[in-house]
């Protein structure tokens, strides 16, 4: 569990042990497991109930969205309070105004922040101006919504649902209209994830525990299944995401474990990361999926990489990809952690519990205290106290 | 000596409301002298296993010592953090859980708890952020009351208040103390020397001067030394100790006439001892001590004093007979040193402090290279040279008042310096120097000649040919003032723009605006107020009493009419195909009636001339229509993969 410390791997690269591409991804995911809660950063409370999807912006990194199960989407703009002491929204679709269940994801547009998109309970996927928080276009599944995604690519204007219904289905924003349907599993999709070098290639997960890979090309059959016969997860697939080269697939269940599936190579899996607890099914709430996040040390190409997995407690997971190692535990929430957030550029993990939370985490070191909770920080022993010795 | 777990067992079992103060006292003694935090490790252990026992008291007197020294360490503070879901469960019953029996206590246990908490996010929310995401987690989620905690909270407030003066006055009595202690020691460890030192320097002083009370005493042996100057005071000086008689003698001449007896004392040669080599031993003994005193003495004393005017007298009554003490010293010091100064034999340092006259004698010697040029040196009057001995030696120019420096030619006389100041001839060197003359008078005139305006970007700008912007680099691209990657200067457009200046014109003064005034049914006038013309009346003209126009109907009326009257005129349209003389005059129109007339379709009916052309209608129709901020979204990404 416990990252490897620093002057370890700095003695095992000095005397020739460690190869120099291994210590600096065992420093860089060592930074990565180091995360703690942000003392100088806080978010205001906006939800009244679980938050269960969290997006920054790919564009800039500056605003994060959240919605959940109050129907309500929160516009976060993470640079306007940084002399604040709370991060105020700044933008809203109040609780009603839109959806009239739980919003069980939330994606921005890839390309820019002008737009984003919204799945709900309520059945339909909704597609969001984010200037005016205005209704942009809307596609109705007629079955509760879990999971939806537009290609990182900015190829092409699809957005792929994952449903209670027995399909994936392409919207395509252009046209307003459903451009493909999928065959998945008559349980119904749980996850979904497009792959972010090609366009055409999408993954999606099943709440019986299968997971395929299709080319959206092809509607006759998927090119592949997870898992060489067997369900990828038993317990169902939580949340799924692509490694930022396109390789590797990430994948949760819902007891938590976390597995990490060669693209190319379908039928034998490259990580396996069991779940540290006994075995739990549905510890996802209402939603029954999560948000992953993935953070990629910057500049790297070697693929240094931690996947931040909500685990259901209070805790976030941050596991090493190489190595498949429990890098930390992130305990900072008071009920079960739904999703997670990572904003590049900036360092920051942001995570969303039902405890209606969103939590800030960065590196200790960028975590100081203001001058005012310097002061708080000190021992105050008062001096009347005898001294020990009797 | 008990340890952390064992001090903590007997207060969370020893029951009672409170925990038992010396206990708890000497646990926060054990944890605040173990720096290792071992002894906090072990107390919060202990703490958390009694706040899971199965029994309300001994959970509330376990919270109660958590709080304790929650309020004490930030270590525990940090362990506490690190636990809160646990604490939440064990003393709120979070989390489904419930409190165990005696039911007053647990309810007692929520309240405290509550209590405490509040207090915490309160007092140290701003450095321990989840304590504030757990207070959200209890109030929203688990939804504790905190009602009674905050209104618990705001009651304590004065009380906090109090309590938080009341240490700091307590704090301050003990600093007071250990001060006065400090300072007492190092009088008594002083005082010895420094009385000493005194004492040695009035036995100095009794060899080289009289003193006063011997003076003026009777004892007429010694030669008085006092220098009487312009005075005919000559007859009576040297009475003194003459016989009874003879003085009555004398004051009854001096009552009888009037007498006037004037003493002139020099303040700077009230002594007349120098230093030979007899006495040198002596001034150099009153040198030494001289010295002692003004580095180590003097400010010793000062410091003394100023510590202990500080301190309050009602700390200790003692402290005022110190300072007493103190000042009986200081003072016996400073008639010391005012005999030194007589003397001649003042430490440097000292005497700079005492002298601050000579400061500006100073300043006047720092100009003397400028006034070297100005003419002839003047000549100086001479030094007083009333005694054998110069004059007091000035502490920065030691050669001031030597007769060698008078031969210098760079030097010139403070005091004649300042008369030649006083005048007017620095105003007559600006004046007389020609060529600035010239040219101010041609600054006046173009000064006289130039437009006065107001301070604007332009004048800010001016001449510059680079305008630096984005230095802040925040923004790599900024909307306005550019890329701040390669060079952060202005484009020349923008520039251009900067430095020309903005002129903005008044709007012309309108007048009140006239009515219309024409005549309407109802018999009132118009009161529409257009600027040219009424669109009911026409033009606006001038109007008498009843509507009508004062100069007769407007022509642009009449031209209105007669248009009108020549389309009621206009000849019905005939067709052309009637009335043509030749092919050209045939128009298409009529044609097509007539072709089409001849394939057997009918007659289409055409609108007329005036008619406008209708855009085709459309085959296609969409029968959703989009919301426009939503469609245009739509088709920017349509374009943007189009391309």
């Amino acid at each position: 569990m416990e990252s490897e410390p620093v002057a370890r791997i700095v003695r095992a690269r000095a005397d020739g042990s460690a190869q120099a591409a291994r210590a600096r991804r065992l420093l860089a995911a060592g930074a990565f497991g180091a995360l703690a809660l942000a003392e100088s950063k806080r978010l205001a409370r906006a939800h009244t109930a679980a938050v269960h999807s969290l997006a920054v912006d790919a564009a800039h990194g500056r605003f994060l969205l959240s919605a959940g199960a109050d129907t309500s989407v929160q516009l976060y703009d993470l640079e306007a309070g940084s002399s604040a002491r709370q991060i105020e929204p700044v933008q809203r679709i109040p609780a009603g105004a839109g959806h009239s269940r739980i919003v069980s994801s939330v994606a921005w547009y890839p390309v820019d922040s002008g737009l984003f998109t919204t799945a709900s309970f309520d059945g339909t996927l909704r597609v969001w101006d984010a200037a005016t928080m205005a209704e942009a276009c809307q596609f109705d599944l007629e079955c509760r919504v879990h999971c939806q995604a537009m290609s990182p690519t900015g190829a092409h204007a699809l957005v792929a649902a994952a449903s209670e219904s027995a399909h994936i289905r392409l919207g395509d924003l252009r046209t307003g209209a459903f451009a493909q349907t999928l065959p998945i599993h008559r349980s119904g999709g749980t996850a979904v994830a497009w792959s972010p070098v090609s366009p055409y290639i999408l993954a999606s997960g099943t709440a019986a525990g299968g997971l395929k890979l299709w080319d959206i090309r092809q509607a006759g059959g998927h090119l592949h299944a997870f898992g060489d016969g067997a369900d990828a997860h038993p317990a169902g697939v939580c949340g799924l995401l692509f490694a930022a080269d396109g390789r590797r697939l990430v994948s949760s269940g819902a007891d938590a474990g976390v597995r990490f599936w060669g693209v190319d190579a379908p039928h034998s899996l490259l990580t396996d990361v069991p779940s540290d607890r006994e075995s739990m099914s549905r510890r996802y709430g209402a939603a029954g999926r999560c948000d992953l996040a993935i953070a990629a040390a910057p500049g790297d190409e070697a693929g240094v990489g931690v996947v931040f997995c909500p685990n259901g407690d209070t805790t976030v997971s941050a596991i090493d990809i190489a190595s498949g190692r429990r890098l930390a535990a992130l305990d900072g929430h008071f009920a079960p952690t739904l999703c997670a957030a990572w904003r590049p550029g900036h360092a920051e993990l942001y995570t969303g519990g039902a405890d209606s939370n969103v939590l800030v985490w960065c590196a200790p070191a960028r975590a100081a205290p203001s001058e005012e909770a310097t002061g708080l920080l000190v021992d105050t022993w008062s001096e009347s106290e005898p001294d020990g010795a009797p | 000596m008990l340890t952390p777990a064992e001090l903590v067992e007997e207060l969370t079992t020893a029951g009672g409301d409170a925990p038992d103060t010396q206990q708890l006292r000497a646990l926060k003694a054990l944890c605040r002298d173990d720096h290792s935090g071992c002894a906090l490790q072990a107390a919060f252990g202990a703490l958390l296993a009694a706040l899971g026992k199965r029994h309300a008291q001994v959970r509330v007197a376990a919270l109660q010592v958590v709080h304790e020294l929650f309020c004490r360490s930030h270590g525990f503070r940090a362990l506490v953090v690190g636990q809160l879901s646990q604490l939440f469960k064990l003393a709120f019953g979070a989390y489904g859980a419930r409190l165990p029996p005696p039911v007053q206590h647990a309810t007692r246990l929520q309240r405290l708890a509550a209590e405490y908490y509040y207090a915490w996010v309160e007092r140290y929310g701003a450095a321990y952020q989840r304590l504030v995401y757990g207070f959200r987690y209890l109030r929203f989620v688990e939804l504790v009351d905190f009602k009674d905690a905050v209104r618990a909270y705001r009651h304590n407030a004065p009380e906090r208040v109090r309590r938080r003066q009341q240490t700091h006055a307590d704090n301050r009595r003990e600093c007071m103390r250990r001060l006065l202690v400090a300072v007492r020691a190092d009088i008594a460890a002083m005082r010895q020397q420094i009385v000493a030192s005194l004492d040695a320097l009035e036995r100095c002083f009794a060899i080289l001067m009289p003193d006063i009370a011997d003076m003026f005493g009777g004892h007429a042996s010694e030669d008085p030394p006092k220098e009487r100057a312009g005075g005919d005071e000559g007859d009576d000086s040297n009475d003194w100790g003459d016989s009874d008689d003879d003085l009555d003698a004398v004051l009854a001449v001096m009552a009888a006439n009037r007498q006037a007896i004037e003493v002139s004392i020099d303040p700077d040669r009230v002594l007349e001892t120098e230093e030979t080599a007899s006495n040198a031993a002596v001034f150099d003994a009153i040198r030494d001590q001289v010295q002692l005193f003004a580095q180590m003495y003097r400010p010793r004393i000062d410091t003394w004093l100023a510590k202990l005017a500080r301190v309050d007298p009602d700390v200790d009554p003692e402290a005022q007979q110190l300072l007493e003490s103190v000042r009986g010293l200081r003072d016996r010091m400073d008639v010391a040193w005012a005999k030194c100064r007589d003397l001649g034999v003042g430490a440097l340092p000292l005497r700079r402090r005492q002298d601050v006259g000579a400061s500006d004698e100073d300043d006047d010697f720092e100009d003397v290279p400028d006034t070297h040029d100005h003419g002839p040196v003047p000549v100086r009057p001479l030094l007083p040279k009333t005694s054998g001995k110069p004059a007091k030696r000035n502490a920065v120019f030691s050669l001031l008042g030597e007769p060698v420096i008078a031969g210098d030619p760079t030097y010139v006389d403070p005091s004649v310096l300042r008369t030649s100041r006083a005048g007017p001839a620095r105003t007559q060197h600006t004046a007389n120097s020609t060529p600035q003359g010239e040219l101010s008078a041609v600054e006046e005139r173009l000064r006289e000649s130039a437009p006065v305006v107001s301070y604007g970007p332009d004048l800010l700008y001016w001449g510059q040919t680079e305008i630096s912007a984005n230095t802040t680099g925040l923004e790599v691209r900024h909307r306005f003032l550019g890329s701040a990657r390669d060079e952060p200067v202005l484009s020349d457009a923008a520039r251009r723009g900067l430095q020309m200046r903005a002129v903005f014109l008044p709007e012309p003064a309108r007048g009140p605006i006239k009515a219309c005034r024409a005549p309407l049914k109802d018999g009132r006038l118009c009161p529409r107020r257009d600027l040219a013309k009424c669109p009911f009346h026409g033009p606006i003209v001038p109007r008498d009493e009843q509507g009508r126009p004062a100069h007769g109907p407007a022509p642009p009326e009449f031209a209105d009419a007669a248009a009108t009257a020549a389309a009621d005129d206009a000849p019905p349209r005939v067709s052309s195909v009637a009335t043509a003389e030749t092919p050209a005059d045939l128009q298409w129109q009529d044609l097509e009636d007539l072709v089409s007339k001849k394939h057997g379709a009918p007659a289409r009916r055409r609108p007329g001339p005036a008619a406008k052309p209708k855009r085709p209608r459309s085959t296609l129709d969409s029968t959703r229509k989009p919301a426009a901020s939503g469609a245009d979204r739509l088709r920017q990404i349509t374009s943007r993969r189009r391309k």
